[in-house]
């Protein structure tokens, strides 16, 4: 009830929206009511957390990616090329620099989830893993389906490689 | 939970013994004014919730801590794009119990309790001292040392708005049981040699005194239970803050499992650091709702400093 | 200690063995400086010998070198991890210069971070 109160003189004051001090960050946007839950209900409070901080980071709709039962054409599968665009810093302007892979593995965390791209860049194998809802990860984009890859995890391509980086879209960027 | 705490201040509560204490705050003023009386003798002189009034913070003053619930860990980025490691701390009813007396004159306790006992599961002689405050049962109760100026009425509530983003709390909870362990995990002795002719040594606790005393002294660290003990984790940063859910983003592990009672106090151990973000206004004794300036639901600290991703130009 | 390393400039070494690290610690890791041996160098020509009389390497050498490419992940502040397939180095003169005046691989972006910055601009891409 005391939670209620706050929440409907909160909105009520327009002053709140653009409430400012030196040492206070206020995330945007605010919700104003906790996503999916009647809080006297006492939700999983992890839950709704995890929900708030996927729906803020998620600017481009890049959640779709990772849902797990999605058509393999939607959402990121082991074997696509990828390309992610990340800023430098989140300084207004910062330079960014792209790096371009093969997605080697998925690991779905929540706010946590990542995913490593592999390739060969200067004939040396790099991997990097990134964490998809990182507020320096501007863009994932799937450049290129994987085809034929049965596996979800294919750290096999660390030793056996075959032809999965001599795609021209992944030498083009390895140089 | 607010009609709770009205009713409660219409009954009496027991009061801090202060007698020398310089008055800051209305509340204690009027300590100050009542002597102290024996323990049997209800005092009525605290005011109520509704008389509650901010005060000024001073270098002096100790806030009460609260008991709060361990929800579990997550991640946040800080507005550098740092990642955080957080656990979720949420405040499931925390109210004021009671305050109980204690012999230092510039020190009262108060009672927190934290989340909700069931009526049938609440004895009667505990039953007896919740409807003494006029509070309902609380699932989980302790004592945090305040001084004067922030001792709080019974039944006054507490939210995760007495907690401002970027200070620094200490945190105690049991760690996690770890059951019957050896001295390498347990104290950390170095056990044997892997190799070298060691047979069936290699990480025993070796000798345990000399021929001397012909008897091992006591408190010679040896094997046993290890865990389920008080563990205090001391100054970590509160990263965010939430009104709603009546939580708050604190820096880090706690000690604990999940839903684990946990005591989280304004830090008290600071040598080089500053308890509170610079110009951040502290909610004092507590966060009152209608007198402290409105917040938004969510609050993140502002870490600041120097941008940790581009390279320092020395 | 005793890993090897591939050299990734042209001073002449191929493969170096880390055989001290210069800081308090048992490890080293991008951007820490360490002592090398050189375990195998390409052979020096008549032509070579002359012109460059000065960074002459041969195998046996002890130089300083720091490390620029690492097989372990390293961790960036917003929780990325970069790993590579080995672990290579640059070797250094006796002025935390590198030896060689080409850098033929790719570095870590770390080295920016702990002022390495002539080794920086020298390699063909920094990840």
């Amino acid at each position: 009830m005391l939670c209620r109160q706050l929440l409907t003189r909160a909105l009520a004051q327009p002053l709140f929206r653009s409430y400012t001090q030196a040492h206070i960050i206020v995330p945007q946007p605010q919700f104003d009511k906790p996503l999916a839950l009647p809080i006297e209900k006492r939700p999983n409070v992890m839950k709704v957390v995890e929900r708030e901080a996927i729906s803020r980071a998620n600017v481009d709709g890049r959640s779709d990616l990772f849902i797990r039962r999605a058509a393999p054409k939607d959402r990121l599968c082991a074997g696509d090329v990828v390309t992610v665009e990340t800023r430098n810093s989140m300084a207004e302007g910062a330079a960014t620099s792209s790096f371009t892979g093969v997605c080697i593995a998925i690991y779905r965390r929540g706010i946590d989830t990542s995913f490593i791209l592999r390739n060969l860049v200067q004939r040396v194998g790099v991997e990097i893993r990134f964490l998809a809802y990182s507020p320096l990860v501007k863009r994932i984009e799937i450049v290129h389906k994987g085809v034929g890859y049965r596996r979800a995890k294919l750290f096999y391509l660390r030793e056996n490689p075959g032809k999965a980086f001599q795609l021209k879209l992944l030498k083009k960027t390895g140089k | 939970m607010f009609t709770r705490a009205f009713l409660a201040s219409r009954l009496t509560a027991k009061s801090a013994v202060v007698q020398n204490a310089a008055p800051r705050s209305l509340f204690s003023t009027s300590a100050v004014t009542q002597k102290a009386k024996l323990p049997h003798e209800k005092l009525r002189y605290a005011p109520e919730v509704s008389e509650l009034k901010l005060g000024d913070y001073t270098a002096q003053s100790q806030r009460t801590g609260v008991i709060a619930r361990k929800k579990g860990m997550t991640g946040m980025w800080d507005e550098w794009g740092v990642r955080v490691p957080v656990t979720v701390l949420q405040l499931e009813k925390v109210q004021v119990v009671s305050i109980i007396k204690t012999s230092n004159p510039s020190c009262a306790r108060l009672q927190i309790g934290c989340g909700v006992r069931k009526e049938k599961n609440t004895s009667k002689p505990l039953k007896g001292h919740y409807d003494a405050h006029g509070v309902e049962p609380k699932a989980k109760v302790f004592e945090f040392p305040v001084t004067p100026d922030a001792a709080l009425p019974v039944g006054t509530e507490i939210t995760a708005a007495h907690f401002v983003p970027g200070q620094l709390v200490d945190v105690t909870a049991p760690s996690l049981g770890k059951g019957f362990q050896g001295v390498m995990k347990r104290w950390g002795f170095s056990g044997g040699r892997a190799s070298h002719g060691n047979s069936l040594a290699h990480r025993t606790p070796g000798s345990t005194g000399n021929i001397n005393p012909g008897r091992v002294y006591p408190g010679k660290k040896m094997p046993g239970r290890m865990g389920g003990k008080n563990v205090t984790v001391i100054r970590l940063p509160v990263m965010k803050v939430d009104t709603a859910l009546n939580c708050i983003w604190v820096k880090g592990p706690v000690p604990g499992h999940d839903e684990q009672f946990i005591k989280v106090r304004d830090s008290t151990k600071l040598i080089k650091h500053r308890l509170f973000p610079e110009g951040a206004a502290v909610p004092f004794p507590t966060y009152i709702p209608g007198q402290s300036p409105a917040l938004p639901r969510e609050t993140i600290a502002k870490v600041g400093g120097q941008d940790p991703l581009v390279p320092s130009s020395d | 200690m005793k890993s090897r390393l591939n050299v990734i400039d042209n001073s002449g070494a191929v493969v170096a063995e880390c055989i001290k690290v210069l800081k308090n610690a048992k490890w080293a890791e991008v951007g820490d400086e360490i002592v090398v041996a050189v375990k195998k160098a390409r052979p020096i020509s008549e032509a070579m010998s002359s012109s460059m009389s000065a960074a002459k390497i041969r195998k046996g050498d002890v130089r300083r070198a720091v490390i620029v490419r690492t097989k372990k992940e390293i961790r960036r502040p917003d929780g990325r991890y970069v790993r590579f397939d080995d672990n290579a180095c640059v070797l250094l003169n006796n002025q935390q210069q590198p030896l060689g005046s080409r850098i033929l691989g790719l570095v870590s972006a770390e080295l920016r971070f702990k002022n390495w910055v002539k080794v920086v601009s020298l390699a063909p891409r920094v990840v």
